[in-house]
């Protein structure tokens, strides 16, 4: 009976990859998005080999258009926006990468002890998670960095918290449904204790709908990055954030038009190629909603 | 019925003390003292003294809390650190600002989303629904503020149809100027949630469309727009007037960038500018606004979920 509990539990993940790996890719916002998301990896890494100049660095005339020189013009300091937006991928997807790991790292074993444990550590997980998504996202963040101080670790932080709720309502649901499985009673039966269970084998059974939660947060994250830079609370200058460039471009809208375009088009591309994969992904686990993720972009 | 609401109202008490104790903490998890963050940064070591002895800050913590709620409940939230004035007066102000904004929005998403939704679930496979899957991607992905901005270039800064600042008009006293002034805020965050709810619509109309009840229709020979109608429009709704109800609760306060770019006068441009001047009482009384309007949404939307569906309330 151990064996054949063992095959099971052992079997199921296998036969689900191949599939999950099938069905993603064949959902066409899935390959898309991940397409387009390995590219901006690459740029956000590769990012020195790419921008032909200095991102900090006075690269031409101020406020100039288009030229062979700077490929999309230059801001008010001279500097080669081009340059600024590429390093402003690696700065996005660093707060993005941060406030979702972060997020998920403490979610989900707070969700999986909530749901496992019940009683009256859930009561106060649940009430203390229900008080942080009464906050709206940006709002949250807002009175957080009011608090800590403006500046990219902050911002993750400011971020990611606001996240973690999502993380634990995700989990903790996943983990009722779990409690009662064969391979889970079967993991007791055999005198498996409450932490091994919980981290060996629920939390790893509960990865599907929290996958795709990472990817939501993800580009909630980038979107409310943005936002707060855009107001002057999230990366300060001189960061090439696309959120900065998008507050100062505003005095300059009749010299430089590309500079309110360009940061923003970025920013599209990349909260659309995370829509993509994270549509793909929940077609191919299967998973229907994702919780509520916090509506970080909206304000 | 009568049990459900009581269950689900004591989940609500917790929260709501456990959110006044958290705004209460923002002034002393700053790092300096409170009387300190609420005389300002240009205050002398008098005024601080002073302002400590007035809110009695020697006294214990939990005092401190019971006197700042005691007064919070009297709709007393002190005077703003900056100007003086009874921070109640900007409070009651911003609200319904907040309000119009938020209703205005809300109808403009609705009606974006509602043809949409009911198109791409009734024709999966139409080119329609490829274009609308399409803007809602698009509606998803671009950042309220960013569409803000565009707007003005266009419609503000070029042609000067629209003021590029926008005022708070009431649309009881002057609808064509409440329009011209809440359009251009209100269109950004319209569209961007037209997408949310255009995808709930869609979902849940498709698994309604999915269900026995539609079938049995059908084969009684129900005409197909009465099917869809009649039958499982009704069910699918439920679901969006939750996300409905849930976002005009998020927008009363959640709606800062947009409204700090359009400089409109609401709550999130309060909060904004209680926290950019370091204006406790400001910054206080508005978030806990914020908070308890978003619980009280909440609750109210769970009661009508669960009067409308027995199904919520039985289990």
């Amino acid at each position: 009976m151990t064996t054949a509990a063992k095959e099971s539990s052992a079997a199921a993940p296998v036969i689900r990859r191949a599939t999950v790996r099938r069905k993603f890719l064949g959902s066409a916002p899935g390959v898309a998005g991940a397409i387009v998301l390995l590219i901006l990896v690459l740029v956000a890494v590769f990012a020195p080999l790419i921008a032909p100049f200095d991102p900090l660095e006075r690269a031409g005339k101020a406020l100039q258009g288009p030229s062979a020189q700077n490929w999309f013009g230059t801001d008010e300091l001279g500097r080669d926006l081009f340059s600024r937006l590429v390093y402003g991928t690696r700065l996005s997807l660093e707060t993005a990468a941060g406030a979702a790991l972060l997020a998920c790292a403490v979610g989900l074993p707070l969700g999986v002890l909530s749901g496992y444990l019940g009683g009256w550590i859930d009561a106060i997980v649940m009430r203390v998670t229900d008080f942080v998504l009464a906050v709206p996202g940006i709002l949250f963040a807002l009175v957080l960095i009011a608090i800590l101080g403006s500046g990219i670790i902050n911002l993750i932080l400011a971020i990611g918290i606001g996240a973690i709720p999502a993380f634990i309502r995700l989990s903790r649901a996943s983990t009722l449904g779990l409690k009662e499985r064969e391979y889970v009673l079967a993991a007791r039966s055999m005198g498996a204790s409450k932490a091994d269970i919980m981290a060996r084998t629920i939390a790893p059974n509960t990865m599907g709908p929290i996958i795709v939660q990472i990817i939501v947060t993800a580009s909630v994250a980038i979107l409310a990055a943005a936002a707060l830079s855009f107001i002057g609370l999230g990366t300060p200058p001189p960061a090439p954030s696309w959120g900065g460039m998008l507050q100062t471009s505003r005095s300059f809208l009749y010299q430089q038009i590309w500079y309110a375009i360009l940061p923003g088009v970025a920013l599209a591309i990349t909260i659309a190629a995370l829509d993509g994969v994270g549509r793909g992904l929940q077609t191919a686990l299967g998973t229907k909603t994702t919780g509520r993720a916090k509506v970080g972009g909206m304000g | 019925m009568g049990s459900y609401v009581i269950r689900r109202f004591l989940q609500f008490i917790p929260v709501v003390i456990l959110a006044s104790i958290a705004v209460w903490a923002i002034v002393y998890a700053v790092p300096g003292s409170p009387a300190a963050a609420l005389a300002g940064e240009n205050a002398t070591p008098e005024t601080v003294a002073a302002i400590e002895e007035r809110l009695g800050l020697n006294r214990p913590v939990i005092v401190q809390y019971f006197t700042w709620i005691g007064q919070a409940i009297h709709l007393d939230f002190g005077n703003s650190a900056i100007n003086g004035q009874p921070v109640m007066e900007q409070l009651s102000s911003r609200i319904p600002a907040s309000l119009q904004l938020a209703l205005f929005a809300m109808v403009i998403g609705l009606v974006l989303a509602f043809p949409m939704g009911v198109v791409a679930a009734v024709k999966p496979r139409s080119i329609a629904t490829k274009v609308i899957n399409l803007y809602q991607a698009v509606a998803l992905a671009v950042p309220t503020f960013w569409v803000g901005i565009l707007l003005i270039i266009g419609l503000s800064v070029k042609n000067q149809v629209f003021p590029a600042i926008s005022n708070y008009v009431s649309i009881w006293s002057d609808p064509i100027g409440a329009i011209r002034n809440t359009l251009l805020p209100a269109l950004c965050l319209g569209i961007y949630i037209s997408g949310i709810i255009a995808r709930f619509i869609t979902a849940s109309l498709r698994d309604a469309l999915g269900q026995d009840y539609v079938r049995t229709a059908r084969a009684k020979g129900v005409p197909e727009g009465a099917v869809i109608s009649r039958h499982a429009m009704r069910n699918a709704m439920l679901p969006t007037v939750t996300i409905v109800g849930l976002m005009i609760g998020e927008f009363l306060g959640g709606t800062v960038v947009t409204e700090v770019v359009f400089s409109y006068p609401g709550l999130g441009r309060m909060i904004y500018s209680g926290i950019t001047a370091r204006d406790y009482p400001i910054i206080q009384a508005a978030v806990l606004f914020t908070i308890l309007a978003f619980l009280v949404i909440n609750l109210l939307v769970d009661v009508l979920y669960a009067f409308l569906d027995p199904r919520v309330r039985l289990s």
